[in-house]
């Protein structure tokens, strides 16, 4: 503006107003332009810099979405990766084809499906006729999961109105190992069994960021665990088995085997029987087993000694019912010797000694009337009488009257066994170690330490003088101990449908792992001389996975100089040695 | 009114200059954009590729297949925990070098009694018939 006044001559009077004013628009408008361009630079610097270049959140934010873009699985089946402890992948999705009909641009409808039953034998002329007769219709599903070969096929018909579609599918490349653990999804990609079903939403949003779910499951041991257990099953012409391997300390679940098991990619095969998870969802009455938990109640609640004796030469009559001894001794027995012989009947006295409120509240501590948390929605709800009787004392101290899930029977003994601290199994792997730690030292204590020792020494006595001789493996202290329970068949116990189960802990002196292996309905076969108790059919088994466990996790066999028995061998009489 | 002032003109220069600059740019922004959109793809193409070997692989490795395998084509048993040692002290540090060993044997240092892997053969063979029995 300053020309202006420079060159010309000064203007005065109204036309010097008209021209003021004029000046003052032309600086207003200036004002508003440089305002505006003020904003926009203070934008562009806010948006470029500040939330741009430093803010590293809107960054990966931006990166994502652009990935799924590119992707294009917004509305796909894709899940995340289910892993075992080892990275090993369980379940993964792939990209698959698939193909759709818009019926609305078909050229022409009978020689298209024609040409398509062809290369799809399995689908029918009619059917696919009909589809393709609704021209309103922009999308028709005629064949999911299509191999590129078939692809090509289809591209030669030509026809517009066919077109393709990628998705995702389930695989499990680890096939009917993990089954029951992993469960499986519908063709749509929602979980319906297992991990998958329990984690459904998780595993779904985590599919964009590929974060995978890592299990407490390890592969090689499921393995071991499996080959073993399908042994014994096989063997004794079982209907049914179920092992379990878990981690004394934590409760991590490294294994869970329940057989007969299914193929995850084609569930619908198979019949309903197989879903079925012995481990988690089955409940039996455990039978002999259950007599870690009575023994352990006694000692813990009652001040006595090992040296403790219990009259087992006559049959306890308690009302009409009868306690009988599967091998009666015919003497007075110790307390290790009712455990190592498995008595009901000493059991049975030493429930009476417990008595029934202290049993009750031990058993509900060791959470088998509750139903067990374990990172899967497939779990089964105990049994245990409503209206509790001092008889269900005596029967439930050698595991009769109460059922539990064998997944249940893992946790307690490991609790009995790893100091006296509560065990939770779990399947899904803690990404916080440090936190995973400080759960397990805070975990609420069952038993003393002492009680905690007096068990582990027991156990060892089974495998080194009872029962369960045939668990022993030569390097590994082994404690365990054999259940043998009748089935209820129509309301009454058949003496033919048996329940075989032992449960196993190692290295004794400090369990690091507890094992558990049941067959369900073992028959005797020859080699068992007739037999087809837990003795001959489950502590084999057990022994065969401890022996093989050691080698996969490099624990080297070890002699010890002191057996963990040896302390309770003042209190055993070495005359009634039997099976 | 002279129309050409300096000022006016390196105005008009510079404004010419920048909006070139802005168009070069936006070229550029546009290209680096459907190269990254490429680039992208191919990651998103390679990594579902990944996924798919990843799946092979584990598959592949499946214990019991690895099981199948050892045993039918190497005759290999499930190891027994005796047969397990994590005692490594017999094993030395480290062994001298080939040149160093040769060396030390010509001038007699050292008397070369190790067994040659001829004399181990027969060892070898029975071992392996011992396992095949078992």
């Amino acid at each position: 503006m300053k020309h202006l006044k420079d060159n010309t001559a000064p203007i005065m009077g109204q036309r010097s107003g008209a021209l003021g004013l004029a000046h003052g628009r032309v600086y207003f408008l200036m004002a508003i332009f440089v305002l505006a361009f003020f904003v926009i630079t203070v934008r562009v610097y806010d948006l470029m810099l500040l939330q741009g270049a430093f803010n590293e959140e809107a960054k990966t934010k931006l990166y994502e979405r652009r990935m799924a873009e590119t992707v294009e699985d917004q509305d796909s089946a894709k899940r995340a990766d289910i892993i075992d402890r080892n990275g090993v992948l369980l379940a993964t999705s792939l990209k698959i084809t698939s193909l759709y009909a818009d019926p609305k641009i078909m050229v022409d409808p009978p020689e298209t499906a024609q040409l398509l039953t062809k290369i799809f034998p399995d689908l029918s002329y009619g059917d696919l006729l009909k589809k393709f007769e609704d021209k309103k219709k922009r999308f028709v599903w005629l064949k999911r999961n299509i191999t590129p070969a078939q692809q090509n096929a289809i591209m030669y018909i030509g026809d517009p109105g066919l077109a393709f579609r990628d998705e995702y599918k389930r695989f499990y490349p680890q096939g009917s190992l993990t089954s029951h653990l992993v469960g499986f999804t519908n063709i749509d990609g929602k979980g319906l069994a297992g991990i998958e079903r329990s984690y459904n939403s998780i595993l779904r949003s985590n599919a964009a960021t590929d974060e995978p779910l890592r299990l407490t499951v390890d592969t090689r041991l499921q393995h071991i665990l499996r080959r073993e257990v399908e042994a014994a099953q096989k063997d004794f012409s079982g209907i049914g088995s179920a092992g379990l391997i878990m981690e004394a300390k934590t409760g991590n679940i490294l294994a869970a085997v329940s057989l007969p098991d299914f193929d995850p990619q084609h569930p619908q095969n198979s019949e309903s029987a197989p879903m079925f998870n012995r481990v988690f969802q089955g409940v039996y009455e455990m039978g002999s087993t259950f007599k870690i938990f009575s023994t352990a109640a006694l000692l813990e609640t009652k001040n006595i000694g090992l040296g403790q004796t219990f009259d087992v030469r006559q049959p306890l009559k308690r009302g009409n019912f009868t306690i009988k001894d599967f091998h009666p001794e015919n003497r007075i027995l110790t307390l290790p010797e009712v455990f190592m012989y498995s008595s009901n009947i000493g059991t049975a006295l030493m429930g009476e000694m417990t008595g029934t409120a202290n049993l009750k509240s031990f058993y509900r501590k060791l959470g088998f009337f509750d139903k067990p948390v374990a990172d899967l929605d497939e779990v089964g709800q105990p049994l245990y009488p409503k209206n509790w009787r001092e008889l269900n004392t005596l029967t439930a101290t050698y595991g009769h009257g109460v059922a539990v899930s064998p997944l249940q029977v893992t946790g307690a003994v490991a609790t009995i066994v790893n100091g006296g601290t509560k065990v939770m199994p779990s399947l899904v792997q803690a990404p916080d170690i440090v936190q995973a730690k400080e759960k397990i030292s805070s975990a609420p204590r069952v038993v003393s330490a002492q009680t905690s020792e007096n068990m582990r020494r027991l156990m060892r006595l089974v495998v080194t003088n009872g029962t369960g001789r045939k668990a022993d493996v030569e390097g590994f202290e082994v404690g365990g101990k054999t259940g043998t329970a009748e089935k209820i068949v129509g309301g009454r116990y058949d003496h033919n449908k048996r329940v075989a189960s032992f449960v196993a802990a190692f290295p004794i002196e400090e369990p690091e792992y507890v094992v558990f292996v049941m067959v369900d309905e073992p028959k005797p076969n020859k080699k068992s001389y007739g037999y087809a108790t837990a003795g001959w059919v489950a502590a084999p088994a057990a022994a065969r996975v401890i022996s093989n466990m050691g080698s996969v996790l490099g624990m080297p066999a070890v002699e010890v100089a002191h057996d963990a028995a040896e302390p309770l061998l003042q209190y055993v009489s070495t005359k009634g040695g039997h099976e | 009114m002279k129309l050409f002032r300096l000022s006016v003109i390196s105005s008009l220069l510079c404004a010419a200059c920048f909006g070139g600059f802005l168009f070069w740019t936006s070229q550029q922004v546009q290209q680096i954009e459907s190269k990254v959109k490429n680039e992208r793809r191919d990651i998103a193409s390679v990594s579902e590729h990944i996924r798919m070997l990843k799946a092979e692989w584990d598959y592949l490795n499946a214990p019991e297949r690895l099981e199948k395998l050892a045993s039918q084509y190497l005759g290999m048993v499930p190891s027994a925990p005796k047969n397990l040692s994590t005692d490594f002290t017999p094993i030395p540090e480290e062994l001298p070098s080939m040149e160093d060993a040769s060396a030390l044997t010509a001038s007699g240092a050292i008397e070369d009694d190790s067994p040659q892997l001829t004399d181990l053969l027969p060892e070898l063979a029975s071992m392996q018939g011992g396992q095949a029995k078992q």
